[in-house]
């Protein structure tokens, strides 16, 4: 066995560029569908995370595509506000099993504040990593990434902006509600990581305060600008289900049903109800990945045709190290080897370059994953670390060994059926 | 099977081989007895080559048998022929035929390496330092002389001390000195063991270093 490998890794050397560029090849066809199968595993995954076993959101009249996005993934404007009245109409519903209500609209450095309710914790089953739910108004808990990425830590206070810009700007900042970090949660490998979570009364404060300020054409002095700081933080958090709703608006509002009956009844009395929409997350992320089928068949027939020119290259330097190599077979026979041993070490050629390419392949996708997400801030957000290895990705590797051996095995065969001493004659 | 009173080391008996349809070798009895070194004389085409892969087991005869130490090669399978191969011949071609990706000692050594042996490295530095090659031992062939990679071939076929050893042409691009030298050396070396030397050669220089010689001619053969 060690004599095979021997011979075998000396004939790959012996045609460094040829065996080089084989490997070049497949490796760079592995490497893009072990991409494409992170992405796609990681996305399908995140969906899983942020969807978070919703059934049901219910915001303003609009798109309901938009309205999902925005409310469970984080990644579109939302529709518009509902009034806190018909969210609490719907909270006490019997159909509801459990309910979260979203207070969008406000960001800090392209990080969103969520204004919602402690239970968020279990909804999305999060757990703090350190410090502690917020129990007044403007504290706040941040997400792992949200901590990662910009450093922030216990007790730091900053001013969050109006809007949901992904430029990270800081314009128009609510400059008379300063949050305060009391709490950093694990890492859920949700949309949670990359959230700043506090009270919706938070929310609340800040834009009406905001109006406020505006009357008051800022006339306020320095000092009293001061007191009214700390009266906002020592604002205790109020129950949304008991508080008086009048003036009140929430963003969304996102449900679980108590039974599966409910998502025939809860869509239509949602809907009938004037200037709200109910959204089902299941349906509309079906329809987003309907939309995008296109893009990532187009991308997988790319890599599919990427590999079969690597099975083919495999094909093809095995055959050409055959033809060369067939001189070297006949020798080898003449001087002892039996002619299982010359198959094999065709074989194994064929094998040795998969294997290897495959590997540097899978290895390229995640170390190149790995460097985005440490030096790349929106790759870092999205959370593919490139630290995880897929099952499918193990189906890649078997799947190149498998074009190796298909590929090296005709050259093998064919080197088997020819006459030693006739290829002796010939001569190299 | 023959019933000599001494079993050859070879023999053949209506021994025929075909190209496309045309015969090329027809060799009616011959054998080979142990220390009975021999010489297939004969011009160029007339199948000296053919002959030696045909006895090695490289080929397979059109019709005829040939048998190998009292075995008839016809009756066993292709790995059974490479076992004994193996055991029985070291072969020096023509062209030498080194694997290029080796060094000369990796070259020397893989007869033994193909029959699962230990390498005897006390043998093969005594063949490199015999032929001259101690300072190439880590040399690729394609950096050796003719003269080198000849004696490479003669050392490798030695490596095994197989009861046979055939050379093919060992002569053919040599002076008269270097001619004499060859042979004395080949003849020298299978003395050390006991080997039975078989030549095949186009080269009547060499005549005189065999008692027994064997003239191939276009389909009939006579022994000289």
């Amino acid at each position: 066995m060690k004599l095979i490998f021997k011979l075998t890794l000396a004939n790959m050397l012996h045609r460094p560029l040829s065996t080089f560029l084989t490997m070049a090849t497949l490796a760079a066809a592995v490497a893009l569908m072990s991409l494409l199968i992170q992405i796609r595993e990681h996305t399908a995954y995140r969906l899983k995370q942020d969807i978070a076993d919703v059934d049901l959101v219910v915001g303003a009249k609009g798109s309901p595509l938009q309205l999902v996005l925005s409310s469970l993934l984080h990644i579109d404007i939302p529709t518009g506000n509902i009034p806190l009245t018909d969210a609490q109409t719907i909270m006490k519903h019997p159909y509801v099993s459990e309910t979260l209500p979203l207070a969008l609209g406000d960001s800090f450095r392209r990080f969103r504040v969520v204004g919602t309710t402690p239970n968020i914790m279990e909804f999305y089953d999060a757990r703090l990593a350190s410090g502690e739910i917020w129990h007044e108004a403007q504290q706040v808990v941040i997400g792992s990434s949200v901590h990662k990425a910009l450093k922030m830590n216990l007790g730091q206070k900053f001013y969050s902006s109006h809007g949901l810009s992904s430029s990270g700007t800081n314009e128009a900042q609510h400059q008379h509600a300063p949050y305060e970090v009391i709490g950093i949660m694990e890492p859920t490998y949700s949309i949670l990581d990359r959230l700043i979570l506090t009270s919706i009364d938070s929310i609340w404060l800040a834009h009406g305060e905001e109006a406020h300020d505006t009357l008051e054409e800022h006339s306020e002095h320095e000092d009293e600008a001061h007191h009214h700081e700390k009266d906002i933080l020592s604002q205790p958090v109020p129950d949304l289900q008991s508080i008086d709703p009048t003036g009140l608006e929430i963003t969304a509002l996102l449900i679980r049903y108590k039974s599966p009956i409910a998502a025939v009844h809860m869509p239509r009395m949602v809907n009938s109800t004037p200037g709200l929409q109910a959204a089902a997350p299941a349906i509309e992320i079906t329809r987003l990945f309907d939309l995008t089928t296109g893009i990532s068949e187009t991308i997988q027939a790319v890599a599919i045709i990427l590999t079969v020119i690597g099975g083919v290259s495999i094909f093809i330097t095995v055959s050409h190290s055959s033809a060369a190599g067939l001189y070297d077979m006949a020798l080898m026979r003449a001087v002892g080897a039996s002619s299982t041993f010359t198959i094999s070490q065709r074989l194994l050629e064929g094998l040795l370059i998969a294997i290897t390419s495959a590997v540097i392949g899978v290895s390229l996708a995640h170390l190149l994953l790995l460097v985005l997400h440490e030096t790349y801030a929106p790759a870092a957000v999205f959370g593919l670390t490139g630290m995880r290895l897929y099952s499918t990705e193990l189906g890649l590797i078997i799947g190149a060994v498998l074009t190796g051996a298909a590929a090296s095995l005709w050259p093998a065969l064919t080197a088997y059926r020819v006459d030693p001493s006739i290829l002796l004659k010939r001569g190299r | 099977m023959p019933t000599d009173s001494e079993t050859p080391l070879i023999e053949t008996k209506e021994l025929r081989h075909s190209y496309s349809d045309q015969e090329i070798l027809y060799i009616k009895s011959w054998c080979l007895h142990e220390g009975e070194n021999q010489l297939l004389l004969g011009a160029s085409g007339c199948g000296k080559t053919t002959l030696i892969s045909l006895l090695s087991g490289l080929s397979k005869p059109s019709s005829g048998d040939i048998w190998v130490n009292g075995i008839l090669l016809s009756g066993l399978q292709s790995g059974e022929i490479d076992r004994l191969r193996a055991s029985m011949f070291g072969l020096i071609f023509q062209d030498y035929h080194l694997v290029s990706s080796l060094n000369v000692y990796e070259n020397i050594t893989l007869p033994q390496q193909f029959t699962n042996q230990p390498t005897d490295k006390g043998w093969a530095e005594h063949l490199l330092k015999r032929l001259g090659l101690t300072d190439k031992k880590h040399t690729k062939p394609s950096a050796l002389s003719h003269g080198e990679a000849q004696r490479v071939a003669i050392a490798r076929a030695a490596m095994c001390q197989p009861p046979v050893v055939i050379a093919d042409e060992p002569t053919s691009a040599l002076d008269d000195e270097n001619t004499a030298h060859v042979m004395e050396l080949l003849n020298n070396l299978c003395a050390e063991w006991g080997a039975t030397l078989l030549v095949a050669s186009h080269d009547k220089r060499i005549k005189p270093f065999f008692e027994k010689r064997l003239i191939l001619k276009s389909q009939e053969t006579s022994p000289a």
